[in-house]
């Protein structure tokens, strides 16, 4: 047996069991979606962050330096923006309210059976289509690491991440986090100190090392980021995407009250902006070392396994083949890990919001709820699976910018005016959810990400690949419009 | 703590978010706004550190400060 299968192995088989000894405790829907709120504040702060720093933050922000320098710093500017708002607009608020899912947010406030349909479909998407975006990058590294066909990598990542969830549940999910953002700090202060080592521990050495080879542009958004447009949606969409990503919205009923969530998201802002910082050395580092090492490359000059690969293969260049094996343990502990986070939300949105909440209108056990939340589970996985081929050749950080602006665009503006503003109807709420759906989906769809880079068309309709910029604000306008309509009017003094 | 006191809190508290709030997205929009239409003023270097790269970590600074200072706000205000 290889190094790499035995790390693998240990790992998987590590946490399958810590996963089947909590999973034991799940015997109701409230312990096994939120752990019956026991998770304590800087626990769930690390939990949060390792459900955060996904594949995309790990192999895709360090594979994007490479390919396309300083967008991946401007791409990590947004999304940590999005932690304060997160807590100064939603977590206390979303902590009070004591519901874990959007779609039961919306339902406290209004009695109305199309909301909860379209909240439900709306959490299902998002979390669905962030689900595509770790499947890739853990597909990517299999394929990479054992040799096997990229698309048996991912479905043996789907039977791993149906087994998580479905025996393990909230609990477990949290545990597997909290270790993996151990395991990933870790592994980005090695590479960055690794890295460092080279220049005389002199970043000012590595930022010289690093114009010389590709100029002072690669200090500078990449042509792919020069429309002004482009560059403006991108960043709307990754400062308030976080704001409407239910795997993450979902973890604040998972703590005792109102303080332990404040203090989670304080945790999860310090250790997210570190590990942001360490990539910034990874990511640059990458860029000098590797073109060095003719063996990471294929004889027509691409990147081993493509960019998405440049972490596992730094680490293999600083660290040898047992360095690379361990990273490449914690990326797919990463992808693990988010992956149940995901799976938990669209489990939910599916067994709570459409089947208990919608269909049955709460006319349901909690042992039907759990029964199918599991079901849920292995569909979604299946579903994951098959959209995961198609998107096989896109980075997955790109992925991300477009799971952000659904999010931002799908759900925060609804769950924002939906805790901030009493004018807002039910209606309302309906308009803005499927406006800011509908248009997040179809400009992406039109968009040159998807019409050109998935489809293959020549060329797109929609000429920007980030929508939030146009989407966000049509939902705002949307459930607005809507509310003011449908408001009743008063009969006057 | 008096009803009056308890309402000077509450405004406080409002007042304290907004900014915090206001600050975040003043400070994202300026950045991004510099990234679309004036990268070039970003393109110095400051004690062989890319400005660029010193403008994103000021920014995460603050984006770090933002969320203990509203967090260490309430703590007091529990406490209180």
């Amino acid at each position: 047996m290889n190094h790499s299968l035995w790390f693998f192995s240990v790992f998987v088989l590590l946490t399958l069991g810590l996963t089947a000894l909590l999973g034991r405790k799940n015997d109701t829907t409230a312990a096994f979606y939120t752990a019956n709120g026991q998770i304590r504040g800087w626990q769930n702060g690390l939990a949060l962050a390792g459900d955060y720093l996904s594949a995309a933050a790990f192999l895709g922000a360090a594979g994007m330096y490479f390919s396309q320098g300083y967008d991946s710093l401007a791409y990590a500017v947004g999304t940590l923006a999005g932690w304060p708002l997160l807590l100064l607009l939603m977590a206390g608020k979303l902590r009070a309210s004591g519901c874990y899912t959007m779609a039961s947010v919306l339902h406290q406030r209004f009695d109305c059976s199309q909301l909860r349909l379209m909240s439900g479909l709306s959490s299902l998407i998002v979390s669905l289509f962030y689900l595509i975006v770790q499947m890739v990058g853990a597909g990517k590294l299999i394929e990479l690491l054992f040799g096997l066909p990229y698309m048996l990598s991912v479905s043996l990542v789907g039977i791993l991440m149906v087994c998580y969830v479905g025996l393990g549940g909230m609990l477990a999910t949290t545990w597997v986090q909290m270790i993996k953002a151990v395991l990933l700090f870790i592994c980005a202060i090695l590479l960055a100190w690794g890295v460092l080592d080279h220049f005389a521990s002199s970043p000012a050495a590595l930022f010289s090392a690093v114009e010389k080879l590709r100029g002072s542009e690669v200090f500078l958004p990449s042509a792919a980021l020069s429309n002004p447009i482009e560059m403006l949606s991108l960043g709307l969409g990754l400062c308030l995407g976080l704001l409407g990503l239910p795997h993450v919205l979902m973890r604040f009923f998972t703590v005792r009250d109102e303080a332990a969530a404040r203090q989670s998201v304080c945790w999860a802002t310090g250790l997210i902006a570190l590990f942001f910082v360490l990539n910034i050395v990874i990511g640059y580092g990458a860029i000098v070392l590797l073109p060095a090492e003719p063996a990471f490359y294929q004889a027509n000059g691409q990147l081993l396994g493509g960019t998405n690969m440049v972490v596992v293969h730094l680490a293999r260049l600083l660290g040898g083949v047992t360095a690379q094996t361990m990273v490449a343990v914690v990326a797919f502990a990463t992808i693990l890990a988010v992956v149940a986070g995901l799976l938990m939300a669209a489990a939910s949105a599916v067994s709570h919001d459409l089947y208990a909440m919608w269909w049955w209108r709460k006319q349901v056990t909690q042992q039907q709820e759990l029964k199918v939340s599991r079901w849920a589970t292995l569909v979604l996985s299946l579903l994951a699976l098959v959209l995961s081929g198609l998107f096989q050749h896109q980075n997955i950080a790109f992925l991300f910018g477009l799971a952000f602006a659904m999010a931002a665009s799908a759900n925060f503006p609804v769950l924002l005016l939906a805790l901030h503003w009493s004018g807002l109807t039910d209606r309302g709420a309906y308009w803005g959810g499927m406006v800011g759906m509908l248009s997040a989906v179809g400009l992406i769809i039109t968009g040159p990400g998807v019409w050109v880079g998935v489809l293959g068309n020549t060329q797109a309709w929609f000429p920007y690949a980030h929508p939030a910029l146009f989407s966000v604000p049509l939902a705002f306008f949307a459930a607005y419009m809507g509310s003011v309509l449908t408001r009743p009017k008063s009969k006057g003094v | 703590m008096s009803f009056f006191d308890n309402e000077v809190c509450l405004l406080k508290s409002i007042l304290l978010r907004n900014s915090l709030v206001l600050m975040i997205m003043l400070s994202c929009l300026a950045y991004y706004s510099l990234l679309a239409w004036r990268p070039e003023w970003l393109g110095r270097v400051v004690a062989g550190v890319p400005l660029s790269i010193i403008v994103a970590l000021i920014l995460f600074a603050l984006f770090v400060l933002a969320t203990w200072c509203y967090a260490l706000a309430h703590e007091t205000k529990d406490s209180a």
